[in-house]
């Protein structure tokens, strides 16, 4: 926000002071909400400390359902970052281009690691994870990307650690595993949060085949088809839930072949991607178990890839840092577009292009740092 | 092709008249209603004054669809236009932009109504901080100083 205005304060009458006064205030809020749908993110935050009202507008969801159908939305990196030598982990927002160094704002104690995490349109779940006695907590919070802020969320029955978790048509979220009760049994191994309702309920799921042993930690949850989740447990083993009928189906002893270098996993309609080892990209069919690698990406094989992540609506962002030889700990972001191609009339191959690359973050002062968690939001 | 084109005559809250082709009227859904449903040869709209009736009609004069020979429609090139409406709302103050937000609502006039918005949306990113935007939008805040004080802290992160 910068430039100074044309003529518009200094031609206008000055109303007679009343609350929240000035014309502006004689429209209807809808049309307020037009105006502000027209606004880049950053200046709504600067109109919510005009007034009451503009904050109650500001972050009013009509304004934001307006804002992505207008497409009026930009990109925006969170990251969950553990650096050493600080205690504990905390949020940062990385923006995409330009980068300024992010600052961390996430007052909360978070775990230090074992929490899984969902994400909303418009923020980000914490869930379970162990704290700092090592002990596993059934806490859950939510951090807010519009307003910047944490929020308590009601915490889960079971405490979790090595959980994972999935959001269901937008409004349910599944925790799967991760109890440590010697006991676990399939009554407590799933739990849903409803995000409208605010509470978490148990749910006693039926297994096929019958009385199959429930994973319990679990690598990776992803949705798939809208009701259904993908689940590759800690030791490779794939499993399906139906949310529909609560049920989980065990896929015949299928396995991951290397589940311990295989992360980061992410669904893209019928294929996956994930993070292998080498500074390598990975891709497989949903419907067959062998891995490739992303072509067009050998820039990075160099590079000691951290975390991927989507991009939407068909892009992956790639977390990095540089090897050891370098003195300072640099993260970098690199933003590839994907495109398939059928090389022969049977051999289809994922092809990466690099959009974009910068160093988001830099810091000569830290020993170490651990990215847990990196998501992107149109806001 | 020279028919008779139908002529509508508006009048203002403060019976200012405007001759207009029926077409002009079409741009607005209200009026275009109200046009069908009652076909009388003048229509008077409280709402809006002269001076603000005016510039709606300026504004629909230009964007109106025109009918060129072969029945395609279309209106006047879009860089032109868009020129058009650049200048159409550098020269109007923020008040007349409020009246003519109105209007455009009331009349349901969505491109007029999204013209007004964008412009008083620039207006706010114009603004270099929260008392800019009060100042110039002519907004008195509400908040107690210990809640603007704690607002302000709240949304430091968004001006690093």
């Amino acid at each position: 926000m910068k430039g100074r205005l044309r003529g518009c304060s200094s031609g206008r009458k000055k109303k007679k002071k009343e609350v929240c006064g000035g014309l502006l205030s004689l429209l209807p809020d809808d049309v307020f909400v037009d105006i502000l749908a027209k606004l880049p993110r950053l200046d709504l935050v600067a109109l919510a400390t005009v007034s009451r009202r503009h904050r109650n507008i500001a972050a009013c969801h009509e304004l934001w359902s307006m804002r992505y159908r207008l497409k009026s939305v930009e990109p925006y990196m969170y990251v969950y970052m553990h650096m050493y030598p600080d205690p504990m982990p905390t949020l940062r927002r990385l923006k995409r281009i330009h980068p300024p160094p992010p600052r961390s704002f996430c007052p909360a104690a978070a775990p230090v690691e074992g929490s899984c995490f969902v994400r909303t349109d418009r923020g980000i779940y914490t869930i379970g994870g162990l704290l700092m006695d090592g002990k596993p907590t059934s806490g859950v919070t939510f951090f807010d990307c519009i307003d910047h802020k944490v929020y308590r969320v009601a915490p889960m029955k079971m405490a979790r650690s090595g959980a994972s978790a999935s959001l269901i048509e937008e409004r349910k979220i599944y925790v799967f595993g991760g109890c440590w009760d010697d006991d676990v049994t399939a009554n407590c191994w799933v739990e849903v949060y409803d995000i409208h309702t605010k509470t978490w309920e148990l749910l006693s799921v039926v297994s096929m085949p019958p009385k199959i042993k429930m994973p319990l930690k679990i690598k990776e949850s992803m949705t798939m088809h809208e009701k259904n989740v993908y689940m590759v447990a800690e030791d490779g083993e794939i499993f399906f839930f139906s949310t529909s009928e609560c049920r989980v189906l065990a896929a015949g002893g299928v396995k991951d072949s290397d589940p311990e270098n295989h992360n980061d996993w992410r669904l893209y309609d019928e294929t996956f991607i994930c993070r292998g080892v080498g500074g390598r990209v990975l891709w497989r069919s949903l419907y067959k178990l062998g891995w490739n690698e992303v072509k067009g990406l050998e820039e990075l094989q160099k590079q000691h890839i951290i975390k991927i992540c989507a991009f939407p609506p068909d892009r992956i962002a790639i977390f990095w840092s540089q090897g050891p030889a370098y003195q300072t700990l640099e993260l970098w972001f690199t933003e590839v577009s994907l495109k398939g191609h059928w090389e022969t009339e049977d051999e289809f191959q994922l092809w990466g292009n690099i959009e974009s690359s910068a160093a988001v973050f830099s810091d000569s002062s830290i020993t170490a740092f651990h990215l847990l968690y990196a998501d992107s939001f149109f806001l | 092709m020279e028919n008779e084109k139908k002529m509508i005559t508006l009048k203002s809250s403060d019976d200012v008249t405007f001759e207009v082709e029926e077409a002009v009227v079409l741009e607005s859904q209200f009026l275009s209603h109200l046009v069908q449903d009652c076909p009388a040869p003048e229509h008077k709209i409280k709402e809006v004054t002269g001076k603000i009736l005016s510039k709606v009609v300026e504004y629909c004069e230009k964007h109106v669809v025109v009918v060129v020979d072969g029945g395609d429609s279309s209106s006047s090139s879009g860089d032109d236009l868009k020129k058009w409406d650049d200048k159409f709302i550098k020269e109007m103050d923020l008040s007349t932009v409020y009246d003519l937000i109105a209007a455009a609502n009331y009349l349901n006039i969505q491109a007029l109504l999204d013209l007004m918005c964008q412009r008083v949306a620039d207006v706010i990113t114009a603004c270099k901080d929260h008392k800019e935007i009060r100042e110039t939008l002519g907004i008195v805040s509400d908040y107690t100083a210990e809640e603007e004080a704690e607002v302000l802290k709240e949304n430091e992160w968004a001006f690093d």
